[in-house]
């Protein structure tokens, strides 16, 4: 159980026309086996965020926290899962899904054993022994959440994970983030520009802005849990789709 | 294509070289350019009355020797010079020259430095290689995916892990081409630096030569030939085997 949480988060970046303020005083606070999104057109600071949270990228001002401990450089207490998955492809399913734990120096049999019972949580089995370049989209992203979560982190931040792949397959794999989330409860914080997939996904969805960055809204979903296709139908669905929708299109 | 077609083209167009040869053979004679059946016929000959594969095998030793010296000052240099703009800077220059340098021109001067011995033959050998290994593995070092760079900081990856697990790696099948290159490279100044001093392979070259041998002559050039497709060839079953994943998605295999 982890909570993780920014406070007055600023960011600048140079450019030639000038500097350009990528996240404006931004603080969100995710607790305990929360799953929280935040949502934004493209450009708004929300990976810069992410990024900020994990301690990949360092912010200029404000104060990152987890479990009320100040975040530094990144640590195996949080996994980030990539838009574009990143896997190494010298590496098989098993190696990818094992390195984390190469690096945190877990004997071989405890590593062979924890990728295993990854592998069969999101669906792989029979995969351990292909190379990436051998698997389609969805499944590359199952090896990438695989890998993020053999480090047993507290946090998983993931950066669009879904963005990279067709509407059906997408579809597929928020079905299963959620069934793995249900078994292995981790607080996530999850980056998308997809309305209905923050809607789908959390338990909040933050909504932020862009030029420069900010959090316009913290919106409580109300959906019972275990969420399926049913929900998606839901005239509350529809409901909170379209009042977010024309949030983000006011600021626009 | 499929294996069997690529095969059978590559057999069909040793056979029309083949043919050839023997026609303009047939033309000119043994002692202008000897035809392919009397090359084959005489080859026992030539292996007998100039030594032919013990210059060879000991020719070859001092190829690998060298060779292999200027593989890993190539890969450790290239690395560097990828990794660090400083050695980058300071180290450009004379790579750039030595790399256009032809490798001939070399020998006199290596002649009056070394002598005739093994340090001759090694040097030059080195120095044929060294820059091919060096550039190749250069660039891979420089072209290193940011992207899996910071993928391993986010495991908390130190910066000794993310070399040996992330950069070895991403680097290893340029090294593999540039090890190929240096190879062929590496076999042509052998070839040539011994001709100057008249021992091993070069030197059954030149005394075939001189001695208005064609039959001898060409029986070594296919010899020496087959020898560097044979290693060529030994080299990419090699990268094929231990980088599959490289392999099999890039098709950079020939």
């Amino acid at each position: 159980m982890a909570s993780i949480e920014a406070h007055n988060v600023c960011k600048t970046y140079p450019s030639r026309d000038g500097d350009v303020v990528a996240l404006d005083n931004v603080s969100l606070k995710v607790t305990d086996s929360e799953f929280v999104s935040i949502l934004g057109p493209s450009g708004c600071g929300k990976s810069t965020l992410l990024r900020i949270l994990d301690g990949l990228t360092k912010a200029d001002s404000g104060t990152l926290l987890m479990d009320g401990r100040p975040i530094e450089r990144p640590t195996q207490e949080r996994g980030f899962v990539f838009q574009s998955f990143n896997l190494f492809p010298w590496r098989t399913v098993r190696g990818n899904i094992e390195f984390g734990m190469e690096i945190k120096g877990v004997p071989k049999s405890e590593r062979h054993s924890v990728a295993q019972r990854l592998v069969e949580l999101v669906g792989l089995t029979g995969f351990e022994r292909k190379y990436p370049h051998e698997l389609s989209g969805g499944m590359q992203q199952r090896v990438g959440i695989a890998r993020a979560l053999a480090i047993d982190p507290a946090v998983l931040l993931m950066d669009e994970p879904f963005g990279a792949l067709d509407a059906q397959t997408r579809e597929d794999m928020q079905d299963e983030l959620l069934r793995v989330w249900a078994a292995a409860r981790k607080t996530v914080l999850f980056v998308t520009h997809s309305i209905e997939e923050a809607i789908y996904l959390s338990d909040r969805v933050l909504i932020m802005t862009p030029r420069p960055g900010r959090i316009l809204a913290d919106i409580h979903v109300p959906f019972t849990r275990p969420r399926s296709e049913s929900h998606r139908t839901l005239p509350e669905f529809s409901a909170l789709r379209h009042d977010i929708h024309s949030r983000l299109k006011a600021v626009r | 294509m499929s294996r069997g077609k690529a095969w059978a083209l590559r057999l069909a167009g040793i056979a029309v070289f083949v043919l050839g040869w023997e026609i303009a053979g047939r033309i000119f004679g043994d002692a202008l350019f000897a035809p392919f059946s009397a090359v084959i016929a005489g080859f026992p000959a030539t292996v007998r009355d100039y030594h032919l594969f013990a210059e060879l095998a000991g020719s070859l030793r001092q190829l690998l020797l060298g060779y292999l010296l200027g593989c890993i000052v190539g890969i450790v240099l290239g690395i560097m010079m990828g990794r660090s703009a400083l050695l980058d800077g300071l180290l450009q220059p004379w790579v750039s020259m030595m790399f256009v340098t032809s490798i001939a021109s070399l020998v006199p001067l290596f002649i009056i430095t070394f002598g005739f011995g093994l340090m001759f033959r090694v040097t030059i050998v080195f120095m044929a290689a060294v820059w091919y290994v060096l550039l190749v593995t250069y660039h891979g070092a420089r072209s290193v995916s940011p992207d899996l760079l910071q993928t391993a900081r986010a495991f908390e990856s130190s910066r000794l892990q993310t070399f040996f697990k992330v950069m070895l790696p991403a680097l290893y099948p340029y090294i593999l081409v540039g090890m190929r290159i240096g190879l062929a490279h590496a076999i042509r100044a052998m070839v040539i630096a011994e001709m100057y001093v008249i021992v091993g392979f070069g030197g059954v070259v030149y005394n075939a030569g001189v001695e208005i041998s064609t039959v001898s002559l060409l029986g070594a050039l296919l010899t020496i030939m087959l020898v560097g497709v044979a290693l060529n060839e030994a080299l990419k079953w090699f990268a094929h085997r231990t980088a599959p994943w490289y392999s099999e998605r890039q098709q950079l295999s020939n």
